[in-house]
């Protein structure tokens, strides 16, 4: 304080005096926000960074601002899980010093309690550790009421440590013990990243050993089920005079079933194959991937008197061609199938629409039986089947419309009036390139087919390579 | 032509080779089945018959590499060969682009006569 004038006024201070008084308030000013500036440091530092290596270099770099020590440490569990302590600053500790800890830093994490040691503490004479300093600034660590360990000031001028020392030790303490339990965090964060990811790399393998274990499976019952259709079906020819009423039932009986396994298999490697949809998606012309989709129902067409019609122009989405036309190939098939014996109209309506949010609506719309609100909700189930009796395969179809459509980013959905028929939607995201592409993807042939009242496959030359489809396709 | 026509079956399946012969016999043609693709070459090479079926998924020769082989040889030319698969991967995949006709699994005897009406009639 700045001693009062007798004569109370201001002018009668002694100028030299006052110099003197405000030089040593700018340096205690300075000392004080350097000591603000270290603190500063720390706690960036902490904020900044996880790394517990890089917290304690800071730490013990910025100490030396705060407090006056020769001795600096930090005492923390190892993995080991034993207490052990490191050195941040002064001599090395050497030998089991590292493991030996002195008497106050067993206390402050025995009772969770700072220690202030002022002078030589007879309890500590046979300690190794910190022997040499009579004073001593222990604090523990707490984090969330654990004690993770302690922070040692150590000096060895005796009765170093004031109050307000003790204090800004505390605030270190504190601000490392938080630094502590983050870095920690983040390490058991990491250690469950890393677990999972591993995990999960474990069951992508597992799942590929699957999904081809399935694929092989499935892949070879091809043959020997090719084998089993074809002798049947060859029977009658071979041995005409085997065939009577009784006979014939059993003949058609095997190629029946034959049929219904390989409608099996085919969904079985469906289902497999729509894991590998992969992000990538590319613009696909979605009225060549109908097209194609309604080649494979030709004989069916024919066979239940169903028309077809894709109403066009339609526009491109984006997705994969293959996965694309499998999901109308499903929608289309099961409108077929399923359009019930005794309707007035037999007719499948294949359209889409490009929405405002930027995806496009591809309905198909029968003039079918329709199905119950009940019946709607499990539709899209795995193995679920409506049509128990005259349902070919796994009833795996929707599910795999389902998966393909999620797969690709889009929705999907039935709408439906029983007696009046129903409507399967799918949305895709539209393709940014056409929004309604009139591309033939057929070649000329197919795009000079008009209404698909049956479309036949051209085996001319023109057509780029004939494929005969198995008749029974997934539903 | 109609009077001899001659097809070769290429499959590892015993059976289904068997039960493809017998529907290529009732189509007209006189057969041949092959299950070490390995014996396919020499055998086509010395026949040069009018009708290959190939299955592609066979083990040690694979059919793609065997369809390569036979459109290489120029004295095979007039031989039509017809690619038999279990997976559809393969046709986008372009593996059978060769060939004068793919038939996927299973096939069925109506596939088998028409097939052969087509390429052999």
């Amino acid at each position: 304080m700045i001693p009062r004038p007798p004569s109370g006024r201001l002018d009668d201070l002694d100028r030299d005096q006052l110099l003197a008084t405000v030089r040593r308030l700018l340096a205690e000013a300075d000392a004080l926000s350097s000591r603000i500036a270290a603190v500063n440091e720390i706690s960036i530092a902490i904020n900044r960074d996880l790394d517990l290596d890089e917290i304690l270099r800071v730490v013990a770099k910025q100490a030396k601002w705060l407090l006056d020590f020769d001795h600096l440490s930090v005492c923390l569990r190892a993995d080991t899980g034993l207490w052990t302590v490191k050195g941040l600053f002064g001599p090395a500790l050497v030998g089991d010093e590292r493991d030996r800890l002195g008497t106050a830093v067993l206390r402050a994490l025995e009772k969770q309690q700072p220690q202030v040691v002022r002078q030589p503490d007879p309890a500590a004479a046979s300690d190794r550790y910190l022997a040499d300093y009579p004073s001593q600034l222990i604090f523990p660590l707490m984090a969330d009421r654990v004690v993770l360990g302690t922070i040692n000031f150590a000096s060895k001028a005796p009765g170093l440590y004031t109050n307000d020392d003790a204090r800004i030790a505390y605030m270190v303490a504190l601000q490392l013990a938080s630094a502590l339990r983050n870095a920690a965090t983040l390490r058991e964060l990491q250690q469950t990243r890393d677990a999972l990811a591993d995990r999960a790399a474990e069951l992508e393998t597992l799942n590929q050993e699957l999904d081809a274990y399935g694929h092989t499976i499935a892949h070879d019952l091809k043959s020997p089920l090719s084998s089993i259709l074809l002798r049947s079906e060859m029977l009658p020819m071979i041995a005409p005079e085997f065939v009577n009423d009784r006979t014939r039932v059993v003949i058609n009986g095997i190629s029946e079933s034959a049929r219904r396994m390989a409608t099996m298999i085919e969904q079985l490697l469906a289902l497999a194959k729509v894991r590998n949809v992969s992000e990538n998606a590319v613009s696909v012309d979605l009225r060549g991937a109908a097209f194609n989709a309604l080649m494979r129902f030709t004989h069916l067409t024919e066979q239940e008197a169903v028309v077809v019609e894709v109403v066009q122009p339609m526009p491109r989405v984006m997705g994969h061609a293959q996965f694309v036309e499998e999901v109308l190939a499903n929608l289309i098939g099961n409108a077929i199938k399923y359009m019930g014996k005794d309707r007035p109209t037999r007719t499948v309506t294949v359209r889409a629409r490009t929405l405002d949010d930027g995806f496009v609506r591809c309905e198909v719309q029968d003039t079918g039986i329709g199905i119950a609100p009940e019946d709607r909700a499990r539709l899209f189930q795995m193995f679920s089947r409506l049509h128990t009796v005259t349902a070919d395969g796994l009833g795996l179809g929707l599910s795999i419309v389902l998966r393909i459509v999620k797969r690709l980013g889009g929705q999907v959905g039935v709408e439906s009036e029983p007696g009046v028929g129903s409507t399967f939607w799918f949305t895709l995201p539209a393709a940014p390139d056409s929004p309604t592409a009139p591309v033939p993807a057929l070649g000329e042939a197919a795009a000079g087919l008009p209404p698909l009242e049956s479309v036949t496959v051209n085996l001319s030359p023109a057509v780029a390579l004939p494929v005969v489809i198995p008749e029974n396709t997934p539903a | 032509m109609t009077e001899k026509r001659t097809a070769v079956v290429i499959d590892d399946d015993r059976l289904l080779s068997e039960a493809f012969a017998m529907a290529l016999m009732l189509a007209g043609f006189e057969v041949t089945t092959i299950n070490d693709p390995r014996e396919a070459m020499a055998h086509i090479r010395a026949t040069a018959p009018t009708l290959i079926t190939l299955d592609m998924e066979m083990p040690r020769i694979n059919g793609a590499a065997l369809l390569r082989e036979i459109r290489a040889d120029a004295d095979l030319r007039a031989s039509k060969v017809i690619v038999i698969s279990a997976s559809s991967q393969s046709i986008s995949d372009g593996a059978f682009d060769e060939a004068d006709m793919v038939l996927m699994k299973p096939v069925t005897v109506g596939q088998v006569m028409d097939m052969a009406r087509r390429l052999a009639g």
